[in-house]
């Protein structure tokens, strides 16, 4: 919590500290530009006023005419004596007056016979000039933050980006140095297996390589999770989650944990097996782990509706002390179990991929227990024509 | 493509179509100001044509004035006595290319006309009193005069001198010329010059059937200008200004008399060529 209060604070700080430097220069540019447009109408305004003036002064009968200027003569008392301005200023108490999109000049004339004292040219005025440069500024200091925070980022994170890669190394060969040891392990008990009744011992080593395979298995879809595609297809949850029952009965009975299963047949749903797999195993696997000894797992799987099943994981252990946190990544709730704490990150993930509910209902010493609720696949027409051949 | 990147490349294409628009609202700015600086210049070439003309028409008012046989003319109401001598005055102007295209126009001290020069088969003395209020002026201020005013023979410009002697104001003598010089100029120069006369004064201008083709709007154009007139059928005249039409523009000044009463306009065709 403190930790997030002070990082948000720093990123306030630098966000109006950016702002700040891009609105100091921007002022200064923008003002620039303003006064500039600003002096170069008000000669023009001035240099006709003059030319009114001296029309006035020289007894004229015409005042200069202009497509560009209009002039507006009044009296002492700011009567109009003649006037062609578009717009009248609402108040004559300036020298130099703009209003967007007209610019107004004033000047106080000495006494003439035409008893004019003041005249008031008005111009029009453009500022999209400046608007350009301010949009122009922007975007050029966008361009430098950008290429600023790049370089930046680019030189910090080069000692991560190089241990990143040293890990995802270590990671992909420690893994395939593994993966054939476990192949040769598996292998020869299958075939022992087929040779002598299994004694107590191999049970033991089996189940303890299953959770290998399975630790192996979750380290392998957290790795190639980004790299590859996985493929979905119409899987027979029913069969699927009957067969990992089975696979995680040998390590169940090291615990002589019992298995009590209500599933419901030929539920079908349509993703990817890998995947599937990973949520089964991993709520298995931790139903096993967090079960004590002797205890029971109620396993469920049932149409919820036409749309929806459901698998329901039910143990009678430890229980979850802190629910919140058991999908953060690394996060074990007890360390002496074992493992990465991948497991249900892992699941979460596949869960959020596939729009899949999650249920997790502990209790601490009473047990948890696991929901999932899975879309089921609907039958096109082309499935039936299928069944009836 | 990732998000960021299209969220940036939105932002750009946002800040390209806004700075686009203001680039663009910039461009017709700065593109207007030029054609309107060009177009102020041709405002003032006009109006430097209309003062050299006025003072073609005062000056040989002035000169006329001081006539002799002028004087001699109005005192003994004998405009026989002078009649030959300005006929062949106007004739010599109009052979002097600064001075063609004047006529004069000789009044009495009561404000009627005593002869025409260039019609003189018109023996009736019309009284100019009622529109003519530049002979006024004169007769008060007993000082010549030049400016546009609208008469029987149409909108024109006219150099008044008063005639006078031993203090006596005789009437007055008026150089007259009309607008044909100027036009034909701004024609050489590929602008069409257009001097519009509210239709309101046609009454006065009794002498001359304007036909149908040269009435627009409340305005008849009184100089030979051989355009179409369409172009101001939906221009509200008002001050001096201008209005963009698809390749040309329009610009306009009015007309004062010596009332400063708004009597007409100059107008302008200018190519948005010329412009630019």
């Amino acid at each position: 919590m403190y930790l997030f209060s002070v990082e948000s604070k720093a990123s306030f700080f630098y966000t109006i500290l950016i702002m700040i430097l891009f609105l100091i220069p921007n002022y200064f540019a923008i003002k620039a530009t303003i006064d500039k447009e600003e002096y170069i109408n008000r000669l023009e305004l001035i240099h006709w006023v003059n030319k009114v003036e001296k029309s006035i002064y020289s007894n004229e009968l015409e005042l200069p005419r202009s497509v560009r200027f209009k002039i507006g003569l009044y009296d002492q008392n700011y009567n109009k004596i003649t006037s062609d301005l578009i717009h009248t200023p609402a108040n004559f108490s300036f020298e130099t007056l703009t209003k967007y999109p007209y610019m107004y000049y004033k000047k106080n004339i000495a006494q003439n016979k035409h008893n004019v004292a003041y005249i008031i040219c008005e111009t029009k005025v453009n500022y999209s000039m400046i608007l350009i440069i301010s949009i122009l500024l922007f975007l050029l200091f966008l361009a430098l933050i950008y290429a600023f925070i790049k370089v930046l980022i680019r030189n910090t994170t080069v000692p991560y980006k190089q241990m990143q890669r040293y890990m995802d190394d270590f990671f992909n060969d420690s893994m395939h140095e593994l993966k054939t040891p476990l192949g040769v392990i598996n292998i020869n008990l299958e075939l022992l297996g087929g040779i002598m009744q299994p004694t107590r011992h191999i049970k033991r080593i089996q189940a303890a390589t299953k959770q290998m395979q399975m630790t192996y298995e979750d380290v392998e879809y957290y790795i190639k999770n980004k790299k590859v595609k996985f493929t979905k297809e119409k899987i027979n949850v029913s069969d699927y989650l009957k067969s990992r029952i089975s696979f995680f009965n040998d390590v169940a009975l090291t615990k002589s944990i019992t298995f009590t299963t209500q599933i419901e047949e030929d539920l079908m749903i349509f993703m990817n097996t890998t995947e599937l797999q990973r949520i089964i195993d991993n709520t298995l696997s931790n139903a096993i782990k967090y079960s004590n000894f002797q205890g029971d797992i109620e396993i469920k799987l049932f149409k919820e509706d036409e749309k929806f099943c459901k698998i329901i994981v039910k143990d009678y252990g430890q229980g979850i002390k802190n629910i919140q946190n058991v999908f953060d990544r690394f996060r074990r709730e007890d360390s002496a179990q074992g493992g990465f704490g991948l497991g249900l990150n892992i699941v979460q993930n596949i869960c959020n991929k596939y729009d899949i509910e999650i249920y997790i209902e502990s209790k601490e010493s009473k047990g948890s227990t696991f929901g999932y609720k899975i879309k089921l696949d609907k039958k096109k027409f082309l499935d039936k024509v299928e069944e009836n051949e | 493509m990732s998000r960021g990147l299209i969220f940036a490349l939105l932002c750009l294409l946002a800040s390209m179509s806004v700075l686009g628009y203001f680039v663009n609202d910039y461009m017709e700015y700065k593109q207007e100001n030029i054609a309107q600086k060009r177009m102020d210049n041709y405002l003032k070439e006009l109006l430097e044509k209309i003062n050299n003309r006025k003072n073609v028409v005062l000056t040989a008012s002035i000169l006329l004035s001081n006539d002799r046989g002028v004087k001699y003319c109005l005192k003994e109401n004998n405009r026989n006595k002078c009649v030959k001598y300005l006929k062949h005055i106007q004739d010599t102007f109009n052979k002097i290319s600064f001075s063609q295209d004047t006529m004069i126009h000789v009044h009495t001290a009561d404000f009627k006309s005593f002869f025409r020069v260039w019609d003189l088969e018109n023996n009736e003395n019309d009284s100019l009193v009622s529109f003519r209020d530049s002979l006024q002026y004169i007769k008060e201020t007993k000082k010549e005069n030049s400016g546009i005013e609208v008469g029987r023979f149409s909108m024109l410009i006219r150099g008044i001198s008063p005639v006078i002697e031993n203090d006596e104001y005789l009437g007055s003598i008026e150089v007259i010329s009309n607008f044909d010089r100027i036009t034909s100029y701004f024609k050489k120069i590929d602008l069409d010059f257009y001097v519009l006369m509210n239709k309101k004064y046609e009454k006065i201008a009794e002498k001359v059937n304007y036909s149908r083709q040269k009435k627009v709007n409340d305005y008849i154009v009184v100089n030979n200008v051989n355009s179409e007139l369409n172009v101001f059928r939906d221009i509200e005249f008002k001050g001096t200004g201008f209005v963009k039409k698809n390749n040309f523009y329009i610009v306009y000044t009015p007309i004062y008399d010596i009332n400063n009463e708004k009597i007409g306009f100059y107008a302008l065709k200018v190519l948005a060529s010329k412009l630019f």
